[in-house]
């Protein structure tokens, strides 16, 4: 990335929680576990961050024959993005930390990559998408184990919800990319 | 806790390149080669601004802290998602134009002029007053884009971005009403 986005800064005066720092927690969590689940935490939003821009992109420019039910599909997957970002974002702050919120946090986290802006055709795009949603539930379930571990059972639990949203939404996406059709044989495939 | 920053954007090993970033293509709207170019380079700001703004607002929902939290953040989870209702219409508006929106972290830094907030966790007043100045440049870059794309013989967009500005507008002023010089906390005056 060549150059750092032009940020505001309100000024240091106005700093509650300095970014990459952990307060303390009211939930009575430990500050050396609430230190791991929050870096866990921000690992998760910083994959929603990107899963989030490429899912969008690809309703924004999905053409062809099953593009209005891709479409469709799409934008709910967005949406339930959206709604979990919410829940593990307040988490973290819950938990002492400060939220993944700009490119800055999203590149010093992120476990996956989001695809060149330009517009690729749809097959491979939601192959991509589909690896996206794979990695992320991964370390989703990597990270129910260690806040369980921790003893932090609340951000387990929330964590296992929505890891059989990010499943659910995953294994759709690879019965989209089965290879089977109603459509017969195009003359140009041998 | 940091890893070595990594960019984040990969051009894909697979997939055809069905249109590059940054090239118009044809428009099913009649609308002129030149004058698609212009209205899309127009909305690529408002675009990226509201992309911007709808985070900020998010930032500031999930985080809000003190005796006035609950209200505020009431009131900007509904202001983030009519953000990013827009950001959804503007994104669908440059696709039948011709052109991509920007999806990258990158391509919408470029094109941004609401800027995100620094890294970290600021007092509430600081943070409300950055989504004001978030509102009043995309509100005027709104307004200022209603009289550029009429001149320039696209009334359908200029609809499209009237229709939100006095949603944008009405939220904009309630977050100046926050802001207000008057409390019933004694002694405390913002």
């Amino acid at each position: 990335m060549a150059t750092e986005p032009h940020l505001r800064n309100p000024g240091s005066e106005h700093v509650r929680r300095a970014w990459d720092t952990i307060g303390d927690n009211d939930l009575r969590i430990r500050p050396e576990a609430a230190e791991r689940i929050v870096e866990g935490l921000n690992e998760v939003l910083s994959g929603l961050y990107i899963l989030f821009n490429q899912v969008r992109k690809h309703y924004w420019l999905v053409e062809g024959a099953e593009s209005n039910d891709v479409r469709s599909f799409l934008t709910d997957a967005a949406d339930r993005l959206t709604d979990m970002t919410d829940e593990f974002s307040i988490r973290v702050h819950a938990l002492g930390g400060v939220p993944v919120c700009g490119p800055m946090g999203v590149r010093q986290h992120a476990p996956i990559y989001i695809e060149a802006p330009h517009h690729y055709d749809i097959r491979s795009s939601l192959e991509r998408d589909l690896d996206g949603y794979a990695t992320l539930a991964a370390r989703m379930r990597d990270h129910v184990e260690l806040a369980e571990r921790l003893g932090d059972e609340g951000t387990g639990e929330l964590l296992f919800e929505h890891l059989e949203t990010i499943e659910a939404d995953a294994h759709a996406l690879a019965r989209y990319l089965d290879d089977d059709t109603l459509l017969r044989a195009r003359t140009t495939e041998s | 806790m940091t890893r070595e920053q990594i960019g984040l954007v990969r051009e894909p090993e697979t997939g055809v390149v069905r249109q590059q970033w940054d090239t118009v293509g044809e428009n099913r709207l009649r609308i002129d080669p030149d004058t698609a170019e212009a209205v899309i380079d127009a909305l690529r700001v408002d675009h990226a601004g509201s992309f911007n703004l709808f985070y900020l607002l998010r930032k500031h929902y999930w985080t809000a802290e003190g005796a006035e939290h609950d209200d505020v953040a009431d009131f900007l989870e509904g202001a983030y998602r009519r953000t990013r209702e827009l950001n959804d219409d503007i994104a669908t508006r440059i696709v039948e134009l011709g052109g991509i929106p920007p999806n990258t972290p990158p391509t919408i830094q470029e094109h941004a002029a609401v800027h995100l907030e620094a890294e970290g966790l600021y007092d509430l007043r600081a943070s409300l007053e950055g989504d004001l100045d978030g509102y009043a440049t995309l509100v005027a870059s709104l307004r200022e884009h209603v009289g550029l794309v009429e001149s320039l013989g696209d009334p359908g967009t200029a609809e499209l971005l009237r229709g939100h500005l006095e949603d944008l507008e009405d939220d904009a002023h309630s977050v100046e009403q926050f802001l207000e010089d008057d409390t019933l906390v004694r002694g405390g005056r913002p």
